[in-house]
């Protein structure tokens, strides 16, 4: 009898023990990342003390915004279970369409941008249309929208660039100088669509029944979800995100050329994919976040350290093989190895 | 869904023939246009330089296909090429021999390789993210490694290997074409091929079928890298000078081409010949144009449309939506 209480008392005791081990694991596991990020911030801010400056932060998250941007059309498009190749050329397309509207045809300012984001909208329902009415894969139609944007964006000035005559109203969208309610415009317009995406995706059905697509289509469409009429609202949000992160571009950058939008693609799709690895695997509007996060404040430390800009592709590449095999690593912590 | 559509395409109505004809039709007709608006373009001169244009990418979307048919996408041509096209003419201009250079730059490529196969087939990575950053890295190294500076080959030797002919073909299109016959062969005629195919098609029937998965994966991969390697090789050797980022340009082409070689013959798969009839379709277009003199801004859209003209062809039947594994 006595024996058994023992037994059972350091049975209960190891147990104890176990699980504080496995949560600590997990908790370590689980937020590796951003204790990796919170480290790197802190070593880059004593190292370079002009990183935590006012001035380079409000520059810093200005980036970061029309970087995230992009990014959510993309996270919403891998959420549903494609990816969207033609963001580069769209943002492009887009730009350059509504700008020119504005320059030389002196369409009011909100109209102009509402037209480039029009257009935007209009390639990702012809995206949607061939991917969810055709059943074409996603690659192969978004790649195919690619090539026709990035031929449309040179016809429509012949493959001039805009560099004068932009209206202050237009200007203003990218400036850090003009404000609402304190917080520079661009900055401003990225909190709220990271707001809107946010609800959208994780609190509203249609965030649901996007997700239930990306997970298993022929479940969602048996359960009564429109998957066709749903998937391609996706592509249509990615289209017109990625219009608006271009036009944002344009105005900070005040000179618009026809392929302004061509690193678009490449680096949505590291933000998005990081943002994915570094929240086990699931695409989030916060972890897509995080990743614009981690990705352009690492940029901008490392160029404030004096890094040659060429270290930024090796470093960006090893980032996105470093979060996936963390990733792995999760995985084999919450699921017992495979 | 799979079956039961192609149970009810044994009707051989007109998609059914649309589809098994339509990529191969298009191309005769394109050719047709093309030879009525340009009395040029089937003279002996214009074909030679079509094929020597198209050389670069035939031989890139060659090794893209090796790893699709095992199941696995590559994207790291857009690092790799680049990088091989930065090396070659780098290092002929450092005074090293072109044998030496050849050889080396395509042990480099192979090192990337490498590293996709390890990760995709060993550790079970996704082989889409495991390549964008591999393109990335590869990026990185061909920029830091001169520079981003254009360099010029101004070496005697490799000038007339790539400007000479062999039989009077032209050298590029026949390296080209040698490459082509080997990879068709290895592909479509020998167990590898064989068992890569059955890899892609279906991973558990390959897997209890007692078919080395990895080891066949993995080699894909690192054949994959050393065909881009030749491909950057003869991309440098036709413009004889390498300008930095050149794979970023032919990455989403060459992806195209294999593309459009899955709608030849209706095969809905990988195949080697898809790949020539796909990159004559996007080359010719792109020689047309420039001899019709149209704006260089419509050879894209042209592509464009040629290739979401395929795609849609090749699904008429299809009701599915399609969805990326990114994971």
């Amino acid at each position: 009898m006595q024996k058994r209480k023992i037994d059972s008392e350091i049975k209960d005791t190891s147990r104890t023990r176990a699980v504080a081990k496995w949560v600590a694991s997990i908790f370590l596991r689980k937020y590796i990342v951003i204790v990796i990020f919170v480290v790197m911030i802190v070593y880059f801010s004593i190292v370079a003390p002009a990183f935590t400056n006012m001035n380079n932060l409000i520059s810093t998250m200005i980036q970061i915004s029309m970087l995230s941007i992009v990014s959510f059309g993309m996270t919403i498009v891998i959420i549903n279970g494609g990816v969207d190749l033609s963001v580069g050329a769209v943002a492009g397309l887009s730009t350059i369409f509504g700008v020119t509207l504005m320059v030389y045809h002196g369409v009011p300012v909100y109209l102009g941008i509402f037209m480039g984001l029009g257009l935007g909208g209009t390639m990702g329902l012809f995206n949607g249309l061939m991917i969810a009415r055709f059943g074409v894969a996603p690659f192969v139609a978004t790649l195919g929208t690619m090539f026709i944007a990035h031929g449309l964006q040179f016809s429509i000035r012949h493959g001039e660039s805009i560099g004068w005559g932009f209206p202050q109203g237009y200007i203003n969208k990218g400036s850090r100088t003009a404000t609402i309610a304190g917080i520079p415009i661009p900055i401003f317009i990225f909190i709220v669509i990271a707001i809107v995406a946010y609800l959208f995706t994780e609190w509203t059905t249609f965030g649901r029944y996007l997700r239930a697509i990306g997970r298993n289509q022929h479940t969602a469409e048996y359960s009564g979800v429109r998957i066709r009429v749903l998937t391609m609202f996706a592509y249509v949000i990615s289209g017109v995100l990625a219009a608006a992160s271009g036009l944002m571009l344009g105005a900070s950058q005040r000179y618009i050329q026809p392929n302004l939008g061509d690193s678009f693609l490449l680096d949505a799709l590291v933000v998005a994919l990081l943002g994915k690895a570094a929240f086990g695997g699931t695409p989030l509007i916060l972890g897509t976040i995080f990743g614009a996060v981690f990705v352009k404040s690492m940029e901008i430390g490392m160029a404030m350290l004096g890094a040659p800009i060429m270290i930024m592709n090796i470093a960006k590449g090893s980032l996105l093989l470093a979060a996936l095999l963390l990733s792995i690593y999760q995985k084999k912590g919450l699921q017992g190895g495979y | 869904m799979l079956e039961t559509s192609m149970l009810k395409r044994r009707g051989k109505g007109f998609f059914w023939w649309l589809d098994k004809t339509g990529t191969v039709a298009a191309f005769a007709v394109i050719i047709l246009v093309f030879s009525l608006m340009s009395p040029f373009f089937l003279t002996r001169s214009n074909i030679f330089s079509l094929l020597r244009q198209i050389s670069p990418i035939l031989i890139a979307g060659l090794g893209i296909t090796f790893v699709n048919m095992a199941g696995e996408s590559d994207l790291s041509l857009g690092g790799t090429l680049g990088l091989a096209v930065t090396l070659f003419a780098g290092f002929l201009r450092a005074g090293i021999a072109p044998l030496p250079t050849f050889f080396a730059v395509i042990g480099i490529c192979m090192l990337f390789g490498i590293t996709n196969g390890f990760l995709v087939a060993y550790l079970r990575l996704s082989s889409f993210i495991v390549t964008v950053a591999t393109m990335f890295i590869a990026m990185g190294v061909e920029v830091s490694t001169y520079g981003g500076f254009s360099i010029w080959i101004r070496h005697e030797s490799v000038l007339s290997f790539a400007n000479g002919t062999f039989l009077q073909i032209p050298n590029l299109a026949a390296v080209a074409g040698v490459v082509f016959v080997i990879t068709y062969i290895v592909l479509h005629q020998t167990k590898f091929g064989v068992h890569l195919q059955a890899i892609g098609e279906n991973y558990d029937t390959a897997n209890l079928m007692g078919i080395p998965i990895r080891r066949l994966k993995f080699i894909s991969f690192v054949i994959a890298n050393v065909f881009y390697s030749i491909a950057g090789i003869l991309l440098v050797m036709r413009t004889s000078g390498a300008i930095v980022y050149s794979g970023q340009r032919l990455l989403l082409p060459a992806l195209g081409v294999t593309f459009v070689a899955k709608t030849v013959f209706g095969a809905r798969r990988p195949n080697v010949f898809g790949v020539l009839v796909g990159a004559l379709i996007l080359g010719s277009i792109n020689n047309a144009f420039t001899l019709i003199g149209l704006q260089f801004y419509l050879v894209p859209i042209a592509q464009g449309l040629v290739l979401v003209a395929a795609a849609a062809v090749s699904t008429l039947n299809k009701r599915d939506i399609q969805q990326e594994i990114l994971d």
